[in-house]
């Protein structure tokens, strides 16, 4: 019971330490797949489904301690929030990029976060912490680069904040890294950055500056760039040439279009709008049409990155109530496995104690049995043999054994002899085949004496065929008692066995023209009592009636 | 004594073989056999050991005649595959073992000797008793002369023992005697009812029959053995 037990729950197992790495391996192979995908989203400015699956990813890697992954999918979020416009969200959301990188250490992604909180806060007006920001991403780099585009950065908010020295100086000494060449773009930007601001400066090398950006910009076909470089044409030119200052603004309004820049097409219009012409009407009526879509577009970001972030919480709670009701059902089931368990094993033992109590009450049955047939026999013995026995032994005694006296001898002996052959066959084995009603009629019919005529009436009544062999040797048994009891003691003549069988019921009637029962002997006495024991033990009756004369037995017993 | 009779110089089996497991039979059945000249007789006490002896003789084509074999053994606490006289007398018909079988038993049950003699059929059946020693000799003699011999006090055996059978017509019969009709008139009711013993002679020897049976002098009396057998 214990081991079928041990089975039954053995079936819960727990992960092992080797199952854990297994399943590290495969979430990881998992995660890559989902972040490619998720990268793929991002290059394609499928900006909603990348900050989902970025979302995902981030506790994803949490998940799995990898702050490193985590920081940059946050980074990315934050990336895409400040891609709408979403700055203050997106300031929030680098600052927890920012904690997750930092657990790594130095992580390169550190620095791109720098960059962009700074961004955010040159956009909020915070000057000084966007400078600020640049300066830890230019402390964190080794990638002159980074470092160039971090300061160009700077300078640009000096620009900003009228501080035009400061940035021209920041912007000349960019210019002079031997590195810059490498960076194409950023050299094109910090070129076009020192001509704005000599233009700030009312200085006449800004033209210059402005060129040789427009043309590096052209070159390699940088777009954006080129958008801000066709601007700064504008504020050269809007004062002194206005036809030539809006071609510029047209020509950056169109590029923006072509990138589906909405700020930076906002800017041109705003240029277009400022600057006298006969579509100027027409310019500020689409720059404010844009500026409010744009005021929505930025809204309804704020609002759907919101959702998005809201609803991934709630499914994450909804996540955690399933697992904690996952918990609790497998708890259930163990529960429910545990009762089963011990429903069986109390099921079990209650059948085991009946089947004991059953064995034990039909061994004492049995026992009872055997002992009244043991007394039974012995009773025998003394009676019929001991007696005839000991009168031998006087007679041998007394007497010279002469030949007449030997004869008497063996005929005395001879008699002992078929009592005890008597005796033997009392108590022997019953054929109880289909041969049983053959075996039972001449059971009977050994007491069919000349001077005793038993009779059996419709002997046929019975479908012995039917009947279990325990039952047809009680059956044998009790008559065979009743015959026994017929010859020794009732001096009866006529005996008349009646059989019938209704509904299964099965009864026998027994009666003889003899003396009857001294009911003070029945019990014990006859052997009668045994009878009575036999039919009990097979739920049937046996009852005496004496009062006609003879003895008349009904045994009645259920097939 | 009984031997005195048998020294006879006649043809008698050569080979016997006898299983008996009490010794005292046993001496008795071989002061009987040691009469018999020129014949070999082998005792066995067990089955088992008594087939496998018969087996063996018969592989080496020098096989037993007879066999005078008991029926019940003392159960024993070897691993016994025979255990009881009729199982060896069983396999060795099983077998087609061509051996004459005498049972030599104080089994005295008819369907059991009907059995061994009709069913088995067995050469001969003799009864232990105070008669056994002269009847067993006379038994082998019958059995070599290919004749079936059974004890004469067990003759009777020979056929079912035969019981009164009382039927339902004829408890009818009575039944209409007890309510005062005549034999006439039983058969005219049986005649109505279109029951199939209905001549007057059928119904006349029941009666005859059951007057016997119950020992009753007359029809009233019949009627009157039978209300106090509680069979009407």
């Amino acid at each position: 019971m214990l081991l079928f037990l041990a089975l039954a729950f053995s079936c819960r197992k727990e992960p092992t330490a080797k199952d854990a790495k297994t399943i590290d391996r495969e979430a990881y192979s998992k995660i890559s797949k989902e972040h490619n995908s998720a990268l793929a989203d991002y290059r394609n400015k499928n900006y909603e489904a990348a900050y989902k699956r970025f979302l995902k990813l981030k506790n994803d890697y949490l998940a799995l301690n990898d702050f490193s992954g985590a920081g940059y999918s946050t980074y990315l979020m934050a990336a895409i929030q400040w891609n709408y416009g979403d700055y203050i969200s997106s300031e929030s959301t680098a600052v927890e990029a920012l904690q997750y990188l930092k657990k790594t250490g130095k992580d390169d992604n550190l620095i791109s976060v720098y960059v962009l909180l700074g961004r955010i806060s040159r956009k909020v007006f915070d000057y000084e912490n966007a400078i600020k920001s640049y300066e830890n991403a230019i402390n964190l780099s080794n990638d002159s680069t980074s470092i160039n585009i971090a300061r160009n950065n700077i300078a640009s908010i000096y620009a900003d904040t009228q501080q035009y020295d400061k940035a021209l100086q920041l912007l000349l000494h960019i210019q002079k890294s031997k590195y810059l060449d490498d960076d194409i773009v950023t050299k094109a930007r910090v070129l076009d950055n020192i001509g704005a601001t000599y233009f700030k400066l009312n200085k006449p090398e800004a033209l210059g500056f402005l060129k040789h950006g427009l043309e590096l910009r052209k070159k390699v076909n940088d777009e954006e760039g080129l958008v801000s470089s066709y601007l700064n044409y504008y504020d050269f030119y809007k004062d002194e040439n206005h036809s030539l200052a809006i071609s510029y603004a047209i020509k950056a309004y169109t590029t923006a279009y072509k990138i589906r820049n909405s700020e930076k097409k906002l800017n041109a219009l705003k240029a277009l709008a400022y600057t006298p012409s006969d579509d100027r009407d027409k310019y500020f009526k689409a720059f404010l049409k844009l500026n409010d879509s744009l005021y929505i577009a930025q809204s309804k970001a704020k609002l759907e990155f919101a959702k998005i972030r809201y609803d991934y919480a709630n499914a994450q709670a909804e996540l955690e109530a399933q697992k904690v009701q996952t918990r609790l059902q497998d708890e259930k089931d163990s529960l429910h496995k545990l009762l089963l368990g011990m429903g069986i094993v109390f099921a079990v033992g209650i059948a085991i104690l009946i089947i004991y109590l059953l064995r034990a009450r039909h061994k004492r049955a049995k026992v009872l049995e055997v002992y009244n047939t043991e007394n039974r026999i012995s009773k025998k013995i003394h009676d019929e043999l001991a007696n005839d026995v000991f009168n031998i032994m006087s007679f041998a005694e007394s007497r010279d054994i002469s030949l007449a006296g030997q004869q008497k001898l063996i005929q005395d002996l001879d008699t002992i002899y078929q009592k005890t052959r008597d005796i033997s066959r009392e108590n022997n084995t019953i054929d109880t085949s289909e041969k049983f009603d053959s075996v039972l009629k001449e059971m009977l019919a050994d007491y069919n004496t000349g001077t005793i005529n038993v009779m059996i009436i419709s002997f046929d009544n019975i479908p012995w065929n039917e009947i279990d062999g325990h039952k047809k040797i009680t059956v044998y048994r009790v008559l065979q008692e009743l015959m026994v009891n017929m010859k020794k003691h009732s001096h009866a003549d006529l005996v008349a066995i009646k059989f019938e069988c209704e509904n299964r019921q099965v009864s026998i009637r027994y009666s003889d023209n003899g003396t009857g029962l001294d009911t003070g002997k029945l019990n014990y006495k006859n052997g009668l009592q045994n009878a009575e024991n036999r039919i009990s033990a097979i739920d049937g009756s046996l009852t005496f009636d004496t009062s006609t004369g003879g003895l008349k037995v009904n045994c009645t017993f259920p097939i | 004594m009984y031997f005195s009779h048998i020294n006879e110089k006649t043809l008698m089996f050569k080979k016997i073989i006898v299983a008996e497991d009490i010794d005292s039979i046993s001496h008795g059945l071989k002061a009987l056999l040691d009469q018999l000249d020129n014949t070999v007789v082998t005792y066995t006490k067990y089955c088992d050991e008594t087939f496998l002896k018969i087996k063996r003789a018969q592989q080496d084509n020098n096989p037993f005649e007879l066999l005078i074999t008991d029926l019940s053994f003392k159960t024993s606490h070897m691993d016994v595959r025979l255990t009881s006289g009729e199982q060896l007398i069983e396999q060795l018909k099983k077998e087609n073992f061509d051996i004459a079988i005498i049972a030599y038993s104080i089994d005295e049950r008819g369907y059991n000797i009907r059995y061994l003699l009709d069913d088995q059929e067995i050469n001969g059946y003799v009864a232990k008793g105070r008669e056994s020693t002269p009847d067993l000799l006379k038994a082998i003699k019958a059995v070599y002369n290919g004749e079936k011999y059974i004890s004469p006090h067990l003759a009777h055996l020979k056929k079912p023992a035969m019981l009164t059978d009382i039927d339902h017509f004829d408890l009818e019969i009575i039944k209409l005697l007890a309510d005062g009709l005549s034999q006439n008139e039983i058969v005219e009711d049986f005649k109505r009812k279109g029951k199939k013993a209905s001549s007057i002679s059928s119904v006349e020897k029941r009666i005859i029959k059951m007057k016997a049976s119950l020992k009753a002098r007359n029809t009233t009396h019949l009627v009157s053995i039978a209300k106090d057998l509680g069979l009407v």
